[in-house]
């Protein structure tokens, strides 16, 4: 008879699954743990005669109740709900940089640049509204200049996060792997290892919030944790991984893998990486281009413009061209061509004459070549104004008594001596603004002479293409109702005016008028006269001498204090579409990129809340299964105490019937 | 379904983090008054919004460029005003000149009288508004009437030297006005002004009255070009005026666009936060009052 072995099994068998019951009910708040069920089975014992009674029963195992396709489903979205949350944060980091709608947006800023402009138009010798818009000028740069800094913070700090993510990750594999080993002892004994199993899985899920993960399962209890292929654990062996930079992204790679990278496409390392790689430096891109076309546009005006003081007597570039890359990949906008024109105007300042010399420009040079014969072309093709070369630097220095501009779009005074044949000639003056599209020669001729504000004289102006047939003439009359300085109308916003004196039948002067004094925009490239420098977001400032001096700020097209055509071309400027092939003005452009933020992070917002909902719905169904109820544990203890109480009636009769036998003895 | 403690406890902080995000935001709206506060609140009214806002920044800036024109225009008419009196006078000494009654001393008188006056008259057309003068076309910064004068400084001949054309600016979106204005238009558009002046003078001295006769009927010329001249500033400073409420009804009309898009309509967000508010409480006395009975009640 067997009967104190049965109770004494049956005794050890309640009070394990108490302490079971307990375990359970203490862990019941534990992350990642999975409750426990005992695996309780009968001891077979010795055969009596015919008979097979068993001794009882005793805990064989304790494994963990768990779902496996719950528990897959959870890492999958465990991976991608970590993704969303990295650039969800992200993007919204990034929309808080550009602050808009605010009053202190860059939108705000450039408009106000803008509206300062046409109100100095309205008073373009007034020094406070010249101070006012190179102090807006200012604000934008600066502007432009902090969301780049913003830009290089938020990748700076993305680098940062994504080389700890790699660390933790690295110090989870080892761990994974340490466990592994524990599991692996353990369970070759024959029994399980439920709370290294738990434990260990809880480290598979923190992984897989930081990189996507597939787990295998393996013998053992073991499991082999790979990244898109490659194996971060196998068994007790982790590889850890190693951040590297290549061609200004960021990767990731198995240390002492040469150049291989793992291709990370969930969790948060997969969102900085998406950020840094790709989201991130688009935006950025975004704004530089925005920043150059900005540069670019405003200095095509201010180059070619004068300042109230008239014309230059020295001007320096404020941009070095040191090496031979060519001219068009420089980033300042430059057009390439074998036939790009410049225009100087050298005014002798004695008699007010304006001389028009046009250089022959080949701007698909490489930079400092094109310096070279720049500075040769002048030198050689304009008296009185000396190129020389600082450091890269393009600088013009007039003789004394002369002055030199890029501005006035025709020679003012057109008619050369000798041009005028009558006694006491009239001297003809071009006015005001060309609005023309392309370069016109227009050949003035007096088909009848006399007096001019007394005598009837016809005047006749064909007008051509540079070295082209004649196009169309025009033809106008004076007689005695003309003011001596009257403006007659030509075409093109040009005016004549003729002031008292004779001319002659037959009497003629020409003169060209430009479309565009500098067509290949190489002003703005060397830095000479412009408002803005620097390329991109980053570099964008005031020119220093206009900083320095807001009286340099250039408007008009002839040396007149009240002339503000330029500041119109300016103002202008904020309606021109520049951007997005010809399609978006500055503003558009801004906003659009703005946009493009906010949206981006409310659609990964709603994937991210619906990742967050099917998460909470997916960890319910695990808890469901594997998780600890308080009401089922106190349950089995009671069922547990039933089976220590008849297992203790049990020995308390087998006891009385071994005393019966003693009794007899 | 098998319910454990956690999952009542996960639901519960779940949707106490839903109705708190929402209260959050109610919160932001309310303490802010705006319904967009960053471009994510609403991309295309955030867009809207940042559009006629600077729409409303321009059309600002052409509201103080009229003001600037008002300016110029007040200051010039003005000084065209002071001109047509000067030339009443001038022509009040002229009649009386032309009259038999007077000697020619009495004439010289006048003529000297006429001199005077027509320094006054030379000094409004070479008025400047501090420090750019209005009559010179562009070129604000030359006096536009040169004074020619002989050995004994007399007057022979007045020239003008400014700009026949002026500077124009953006007043509205397509309008554009002259900031300043071509003296010669103004005060000799069919007349000669300072000629007809001077020749008076030195007819007075010569106290010859057919030419005294003659040069009233040239000066009443001259005096209606300076009328013309007032009554066109005075229409130009109409119009931008007109101008100048048809820029304060389109800022009206973008503001109106702006506080629809942006601003939060603060009693119904204020009641949706109370109601937030009210049944958030509700939730957190269940949760606190209204635990899950367990077993262990009754045990």
């Amino acid at each position: 008879m067997a009967g104190f072995t049965i109770g004494v099994n049956a005794l050890r068998t309640a009070t394990q699954l108490v302490d079971l019951a307990g375990d359970n009910i203490a862990n019941a708040n534990t992350p990642g743990y999975h409750v426990k069920r005992a695996d309780v089975e009968p001891v077979i014992g010795p055969q009596t005669g015919r008979s097979l009674i068993g001794l009882g029963s005793s805990v064989e195992d304790i494994t963990r109740v768990r779902n496996e396709l719950i528990e897959r489903a959870l890492l999958t979205h465990t991976q991608l709900k970590a993704t969303l949350d990295e650039e969800v944060a992200n993007l919204e980091h990034l929309e808080t940089l550009f602050s808009e709608p605010t009053d202190a947006g860059l939108d705000v800023r450039l408009g106000e640049f803008f509206d300062s402009l046409t109100q100095l138009a309205a008073n373009p010798d007034d020094p406070t509204l010249k101070e006012a818009v190179v102090q807006k000028a200012y604000a934008v740069a600066d502007t432009f200049n902090h969301l780049d800094e913003g830009f290089d913070n938020v990748l700076e700090d993305l680098r940062t996060a994504a080389a700890n993510v790699v660390e933790q990750i690295n110090a989870l594999t080892e761990r994974i792997a340490t466990l592994n080993a524990q599991i692996k002892l353990v369970e070759t004994g024959g029994v399980s290892a439920p709370d290294l199993e738990d434990m260990r899985d809880e480290l598979v899920r923190q992984l897989a919030e930081l990189v996507n993960v597939t787990v295998y399962q393996a013998d053992y209890g073991v499991v082999n944790v790979s990244c898109a292929g490659t194996l971060l654990v196998s068994e007790g062996q982790s590889s850890p991984l190693r951040i590297a930079e290549e061609d200004g992204k960021t990767y990731v790679a198995v240390v002492g893998s040469v150049g291989q990278r793992l291709p990370v496409r969930e969790g948060r390392l997969a969102g900085m990486l998406e950020m840094l790689n790709n989201e991130v430096p688009a935006y950025r891109a975004g704004l530089d281009e925005l920043a150059n076309a900005f540069r670019h546009a405003i200095n095509l005006v201010h180059t070619t413009a004068l300042p109230s003081a008239g014309r230059f007597h020295s001007l320096e570039g404020a941009n070095a061209l040191l090496t031979d890359d060519p001219l068009g990949s420089l980033g300042y906008g430059v057009i390439e061509g074998t036939d790009e024109r410049l225009v100087i105007n050298v005014e002798d300042e004695s008699t007010g004459d304006v001389t028009q010399y046009e250089l022959t420009l080949d701007t698909t040079q490489g930079g400092a070549t094109f310096l070279t014969s720049l500075r040769d072309a002048i030198n050689a093709g304009v008296p009185h104004v000396t190129a020389t070369i600082d450091d890269g630097k393009l600088d013009l220095q007039a003789e004394d008594g002369y002055a030199f501009g890029f501005a006035t779009q025709y020679d003012p005074d057109p008619a050369q001596p000798g041009d005028i044949s009558a006694v006491a000639p009239t001297s003809p003056a071009i006015l005001d603004a060309y609005t023309g599209a392309t370069d016109l020669v227009y050949e003035v001729t007096f088909l009848s002479g006399g007096e001019v504000g007394t005598d009837a004289i016809n005047i006749q102006i064909a007008v051509h293409e540079p070295g082209g047939p004649v196009l169309r003439t025009i033809t106008r009359q004076i007689d005695d109702t003309y003011d001596p300085g009257e403006t007659i109308q030509l075409e093109n916003g040009l005016k004549l005016t003729l002031s008292a004196g004779n001319v002659a039948a037959g009497d003629s002067f020409a003169f060209t008028a430009h479309a565009s004094m500098d067509t290949a925009g190489v002003l703005d490239l060397l830095g000479l006269n412009t408002l803005f420098d620097g390329l991109g977001a980053g570099e964008i400032a005031v020119s220093g001498r206009i900083y320095q001096d807001p009286s340099n700020l250039a408007g008009g097209l002839r040396p007149m204090s009240g002339d503000n055509h330029r500041f119109l071309d300016m103002a202008a400027v904020r309606s021109s579409t520049l951007l997005a092939s010809g399609t978006a003005t500055f503003a558009d452009f801004y906003r659009a990129e703005v946009s493009a933020i906010a949206t981006a992070r409310n659609t990964r917002t709603v994937a991210q809340q619906n990742q967050g909902q099917l998460l909470q719905d997916l960890e319910n169904r695990r808890d469901s299964v594997s998780g600890v109820s308080v009401d089922e544990e106190m349950v089995k203890i009671m069922e547990a105490q039933t089976l220590y109480k008849g297992a203790a009636k049990y020995i308390s009769a087998v006891n009385q019937l071994f005393s019966y036998l003693v009794d007899l003895v | 379904m098998r319910v454990t403690q956690n999952m009542l406890d996960r639901d519960l902080l779940y949707s106490l983090g839903r109705n708190l995000e929402r209260l959050s935001t109610l919160n932001e709206q309310l303490s802010t008054g705006q319904r967009i506060n960053t471009v994510s609140d609403d991309v295309i009214g955030a867009g809207q919004v940042m559009r006629l806002g600077r729409e409303n920044d321009r059309l600002d800036s052409y509201t103080a460029n009229i003001e600037s024109a008002h300016t110029m225009l007040a200051f010039a008419t003005d000084a065209i005003q002071r001109a047509s009196a000067t030339m009443a006078q001038i022509k009040t000494l002229a009649v009386q000149g032309a009259t038999e009654t007077y000697t020619s001393t009495e004439r010289q008188v006048m003529a000297d009288g006429v001199d005077n006056l027509l320094s006054t008259l030379i000094s409004l057309a070479n008025s400047d508004n501090s420090g750019a003068y209005v009559f010179a076309g562009e070129a604000t910064t030359v006096a536009p009437y040169a004074v020619t004068t002989d050995a004994s400084g007399n007057v022979v001949a007045v020239t003008y030297q400014g700009e026949r054309i002026s500077t124009e600016a953006a007043v509205g979106p397509r309008t554009t006005t002259e900031m300043n204005l071509v003296g010669e238009s103004v005060f000799q558009r069919t007349g000669h002004l300072f000629d007809t002046i001077v020749q008076l003078r030195d007819a007075l001295r010569a106290s010859d009255r057919d030419e005294i006769n003659r040069l009233i009927g040239e000066l009443d010329t001259s005096h209606t070009d300076i009328r013309q001249s007032l009554g066109r500033l005075g229409e130009r400073d109409n119009q931008l005026q007109v101008m100048e409420a048809t820029l304060e009804t389109f800022k009206g009309l973008n503001d109106e666009v702006i506080t629809n898009n942006q601003g939060a309509d603060v009693a119904e967000v204020a009641v949706q936060y109370n109601s937030m508010m009210a049944l958030l409480q509700m939730v957190m006395k269940v949760a606190a009052e209204a635990t899950k009975p367990s077993i262990i009640d009754y045990l």
